[in-house]
């Protein structure tokens, strides 16, 4: 009579898991994925953020959707002034109490305008500058903080807490971000294209052809891969600078086309092709470049693909040899720039460097969700097998 | 006539034999040309440099030994090697057992969004180096960052933590980063190996009386143990040339040169310096580091084979 | 159309031909001049757009090319085009403590132009322009060579600055409790004082919880107490390139400064570079004093509004009674390169950014920076009264203390001289916290030895000393 208990054919068969253990499975799950999770959906929430967000809010800005003006030292139940529409005046009357006014009143103190989706404050007819945290100017930007005086009253700006693409624009219009988005992605992919084409041939030759040297060839790959890159550094470094190819993108691709690493990894894959498909090739005609191309390289395409994607995170993230290399502020890719340029100016541009990060980010990641199985199959491929 | 023919088809004949014959070098020389020019050569002359001091613009005079033995004399390099070890080996010996304990959980049977799972803890690893740098120099900033106030919130961390300011604390901030991005890829290693196990040999086991820890002794250990070995020797690899990430959170080696490793170390010295003679000796010492590194592990996982 | 290898690889391909083909289109922003000039820093890089203009009217047919490059690219990009072929600027800016990195080597080998002699050429309108600014400012952009017993000094930058370091204080805190500040005129009484203020403020807080500090400094980093050292006569370097790291000065002057800033008797803080940070220290008065460089209380003004018309400044307390009432920290120097042909254009376009008065003037309304040039300090813009600084004329205080700010000697390890410190910094404060002041001086003198002996074997692995 079967064993009825726990629903289980034998002893010792692993019974079906009860329902605490596997909501216990799914609490760790989660609770670890929430954790990993977590700095990267702060990184897109604060590409999103004013500088003065940044930490008063944990993710997204929720608070109030309007810009104001709050009167300092001024009456504790006093509302503030919500500022709307595209150009505010505000006049100033005896007793401190400041008014909002939309028609021309005189006197008028300073005129408020949106340009760009920020408030800018100039000075009103009749008056020559405006005066904004204790000092004179004939306009001003206004941030959150400031405090505008007029007369004897002082207001501080807050700016609504929302968020905005604010990050982004000023990347693209006062940092030179497209230029280094552009950088990266022809560097990355020409590199890699180049990388695909030469490590391809390359394993072609060493799996399906017998040649004088073969053997040397694979040992001496095999050999170098061995070596830490840290090794080429400097040599590589001088090797440029006598070539002229210093500050250059030729100073990029060239070293790095050659990587053993990819040359095997094709090898590894075209081993596989049976022979008789090149002989039959051959029979009819073909050339050997064209077997290369219209037989082999369809045949590796989950290899290609997987190739494809490490080169092109490798390049994209690369970032000791191009900081080398790369001296003109119009050649920096984004890893550098980020660090070097966008990163060194100051703590109030968080905004912008996460937003520059999240840019930064994104190719990459588009490319893994199209090549996502063939990565990680290409990745545990080696692996697994040993 | 058809002697032409003949001779045009001979012809033709000799070349597609000769294009068939030059193949395989035609194809090999553009990749070998460049290896020749990026790869050996550099490597060559960075034998020959690490004897030579360069010092000022274009001067390479040669002093023999004496870089070497300002190596095994320098302070600096010892915390280089200090630095990178302790990174290394924490990072290693605490990504292994998260990771495999991860790839555990996810293989369950059981587990329904596997993939999205994996897809989150291996998330961090497509950022790359650079911009988790960039991420983790916000992520820990005193007071106001992520880190310090889950810290505060958890374990009752003063909130004015400075993570990347206090020598001490580098090195577990590099290490914590370091694991929140490794950890998923090596995850994701183990989880392939323990799917590649064949359910039914848990079944025979359990017929033949085995309970769960005997199970995992004889069936999935020695499944995950090459994965196991592979990730180790990866990982330290990895570990002993890490320079991105701590070079770019704290935009050098940190304070009282806590963030220090070895490549950062040749960096500075070959390049803020600019004695290329000395930064070749610097690589070559790390290379022979890291091959007996490598060795030392590959014997310790044969003899532990071995006694399996 | 089928591409071979894949869809990825075709995608990859049309993306490196599309970006390519973008690249090629974008203006690469290639110089258009005949005169190039590379700054590094955002307001130089303004104010001298400013200046340009006159000077391209005065001489037809130049066009000045201004870059602004990033200040780390500087020194690498300089580095590399020195040891190769590389294009150079005509002529740059470079920082104080990355200059003296360009020294090494044979006197031929350094690829900035000797000007002393040209500083020394007596004008015809008055003294040579060596006599014009202050001399100690010579010292950082100057590599001592000695020749068969006999040393000369050669200048290979013009100083842009003087940088006098004042102390800001919370002028509204002191009044309130009492105190004039302008009083305390050495560093004893200026700690007496404050410390009696730092516990009368502090009496409000719970027990053990620290809600005031006296002043800014920093526990980690050699930038404050390079400060201090200088101010007593001290420095990282003597005159002739030997290191003075581990000399007395630099040991007491450690011994004084770590207490500040760990232990019981502590008073400092560190102010770090976060903005949003120093104006909380503002709001809630965790700071009382700061050191004060000129060129930081222009980013005072601009970047921490909170502090505005309640700090003023004041000369450094003096070590001893009428000692020196200030230091100096930062410079930058502007080099003109042996590779560009045209010295003498060049020469002139850097005497009009640097010693023209109106526009040093200009200069200095932006960013508050004193001019090293004499002539210029008697300029009406200096005295303006400046609001955020309770209405000094802060000009004229900072130009009272200028011919006193003390020399900054370098050398080419001048950049591992600064690390060295800070590391020593750490060590101490580390050992001070343990273990008090129980054999500190004996520590401090060691650990110091050992840094300056580091920096030591470094020299002499140099084939060229």
């Amino acid at each position: 009579m079967p064993n009825a208990s726990l629903g289980r054919k034998y002893a010792g068969q692993p019974r079906r898991s009860s329902q605490p253990l596997r909501a216990a499975t799914y609490l760790l799950l989660a609770i670890t994925a929430a954790l990993w999770a977590i700095p990267l959906v702060w990184l897109v929430c604060a590409a999103f953020k004013k500088p003065g967000d940044m930490w008063s809010y944990t993710f997204m800005p929720y608070g109030e959707p309007q810009d104001k003006l709050i009167a300092v030292d001024g009456p504790p139940n006093e509302e503030p002034w919500v500022i709307n529409g595209q150009e505010i005046t505000v006049g100033s009357a005896p007793g401190c109490s400041v008014r909002l006014s939309n028609d021309a009143v005189p006197p008028l103190a300073l005129r408020l305008t949106i340009e760009d989706g920020r408030w800018i404050v100039r000075p009103g007819p009749g008056v020559r500058n405006v005066a904004i945290n204790n000092e004179t100017k004939a306009e001003h930007k206004l941030s959150t903080g400031d405090v505008l005086h007029i007369g004897p009253c002082s207001l501080r700006y807050e700016e609504a807490h929302t968020p905005t693409t604010r990050n982004f624009s000023d990347l693209f219009v006062h940092f030179n971000f497209g230029r280094y988005l552009l950088n990266s992605f022809f560097l990355t992919s020409a590199g890699t294209s180049i990388s695909l084409i030469l490590s391809s041939l390359g394993g072609f030759a060493l799996a399906k052809y017998n040649f004088k040297g073969k053997h040397a060839l694979l040992i001496l790959m095999l050999a170098t891969m061995m070596i830490p890159g840290s090794v080429l550094l400097a040599p590589s470094y001088e090797l440029i600078c006598k070539m002229g190819m210093m500050n250059s993108y030729l100073g990029i691709l060239l070293p790095g086309a050659v990587g053993a690493f990819g040359m095997l990894l094709f090898r590894q894959a075209m081993l596989g092709i049976p022979d008789d498909l090149l002989e039959a090739a051959r029979i009819d005609g073909c050339s050997e470049v064209r077997i290369y191309w219209n037989i082999v390289m369809p045949v590796v395409r989950p290899m290609s693909g997987a190739f494809c994607l490490m080169s092109f995170m490798g390049g994209w993230n690369s970032f000791l040899w191009p900081m080398i290399v790369l001296q003109s502020e119009n050649l920096f890719t984004v890893p550098i720039a980020l660090s070097q340029t966008i990163g060194l100016q100051g703590d109030n541009l968080y905004g912008l460097l996460m937003a520059g990060t999240f840019l930064g980010v994104l190719p990459p990641a588009v490319l893994f969700f199209m090549l996502q199985k063939e990565f990680i199959a290409g990745l545990t491929a080696g692996a697994v097998k040993g | 006539m058809s002697g032409t023919v003949q001779g045009e088809q001979s012809a033709r004949f000799s070349l597609w034999r000769q294009q068939q014959r030059l193949a395989p070098y035609i194809f090999v020389s553009p990749f070998l040309i460049l290896f020749c020019t990026f790869g050996i050569y550099p490597i060559v002359k960075s034998f020959y440099l690490a004897f030579n001091t360069t010092n000022g613009p274009r001067s390479v005079v040669f002093t023999g030994l004496d870089n070497f033995r300002f190596l095994l004399h320098d302070p600096d390099f010892y915390t280089a090697v200090y630095n990178t070890a302790t990174f290394a080996f924490f990072s290693v010996f605490l990504q292994l057992p998260l990771s495999l304990a991860l790839a555990l959980l996810l293989n369950a049977r059981w587990l329904k969004g596997r993939n999205t799972f994996r897809f989150v803890f291996f998330s961090p690893y497509l950022v790359g180096q650079v911009f988790v740098g960039v991420l983790a120099s916000v992520v820990f900033v005193p007071r106001f960052g992520l880190v310090p106030r889950f810290l505060h919130a958890t374990l009752a961390a003063n909130l004015d933590i400075k993570l990347l300011g206090n020598p001490a604390l580098v090195m577990p901030a590099l290490v914590g980063t370091a694991l929140w991005m490794y950890v998923g890829l090596n995850c994701i290693y183990f989880l392939a190996a323990l799917q590649a196990v064949d359910r039914e040999l848990y079944e025979a086991a359990a017929v033949d009386g085995a309970n769960a820890w005997q199970q995992f002794v004889h069936i999935t250990a020695p499944a995950i143990k090459p994965v196991a070995l592979v990730v180790v020797i990866m990982s330290t690899l990895g570990s002993f040339q890490l320079f991105e990430l701590p070079f770019v959170m704290m935009n050098g080696p940190g304070p009282n040169k806590a963030g220090l490793t070895i490549v950062m170390y040749l960096y500075q010295r070959g390049f803020d310096i600019g004695n290329l003679g000395y930064a070749s000796t610097i690589g070559w010492t790390l290379a022979l580091m890291v091959l007996l590194i490598s060795l030392a592990q590959v014997r310790i996982s044969g003899a532990m084979r071995g006694n399996a | 159309m089928d591409y071979p290898p894949g869809k990825a690889p075709l995608a990859i391909l049309i993306m490196a031909l599309a970006s390519g083909l973008g690249l090629l289109l974008l203006p690469a922003g290639k110089s258009s001049g005949n005169l190039e000039v590379w700054t590094f820093a955002d307001s130089h890089y303004r104010a001298y757009q400013k200046v340009v203009p006159h000077f391209e009217a005065a001489h037809p047919g130049v066009k000045v090319d201004l870059q602004f490059v990033h200040g780390r690219a500087v020194t690498s990009r300089l580095r590399a085009a020195f040891a190769s072929d590389l294009h150079v600027p005509d002529m740059l800016e470079t920082e104080i403590s990355s200059a003296g990195t360009f020294f090494l080597g044979p006197l031929e080998d350094i690829g900035f132009v000797d000007l002393t002699a040209e500083l020394h050429k007596p004008r015809p309108d008055g003294p040579p322009w060596y006599e014009r600014i202050v001399k100690s400012r010579f010292a950082p952009y100057t590599s001592r060579r000695v020749v068969n017993g006999v040393a000369t000094d050669h200048i290979f930058g013009l100083p842009h600055d003087v940088h006098p370091v004042l102390l800001a204080y919370r002028r509204d805190i002191f009044q309130a409790h009492g105190i004039d500040a302008e009083k305390l005129t050495t560093w004893d009484e200026f700690l007496r004082v404050g410390r009696g203020l730092m516990k009368e403020l502090n009496a409000s807080s719970p027990p053990g919880q620290i809600d005031h500090y006296l002043i800014g400094l920093s526990d980690t980093d050699s930038g404050d107490l390079e400060v201090l050292l200088f101010q007593r006569d001290g420095g990282y370097f003597h005159p002739d390139g030997t290191i003075s790291l581990d000399d007395d000065v630099a040991v007491k002057t450690m011994c004084w400064y770590v207490p500040l800033v760990v232990g019981p008797e502590r008073v400092g803080y560190p102010v770090g570079w976060n903005w949003e940070v120093t104006e909380k220290f503002l709001q809630t008065d965790f700071l009382l004093c700061f050191l004060m460089p000129d060129w930081f209380s222009g980013f005072f003004q601009k970047q921490a509004k909170s502090g505005a018309g309640k700090l003023a400044l004041m000369p450094l307390p003096a070590v001893k009674p009428g000692g020196r009432r200030t230091s100096t920290r930062g410079g930058t120097m502007l080099g003109f390169t042996k590779k560009s042909k045209q010295f003498e254009l060049a020469w002139q376009l850097g005497l009009e950014l640097y010693f023209d008065v109106d526009s040093r003037a200009e200069q200095f309304q932006e960013t508050n920076i004193l001019p090293p040039l004499r002539a210029a300090w008697k300029h009406p813009a200096l005295a303006q009264p400046n609001p955020y600084w309770s209405n000094q004329p802060l000009g004229q205080l900072y130009a009272a203390q200028a011919d006193d700010t003390p020399p900054q000697y370098t050398s080419p390890y001048i950049q591992l001289a600064k690390e060295k410190m800070s590391e020593a910094i750490c060590d101490c404060v580390d050992y001070y916290g343990k273990k008090g002041a129980n054999g500190f001086e004996a520590f401090v003198r060691k650990r110091l030895k050992q840094s300056a002996d580091e920096i030591r074997r470094q020299m002499k692995l140099n084939p060229y000393h």
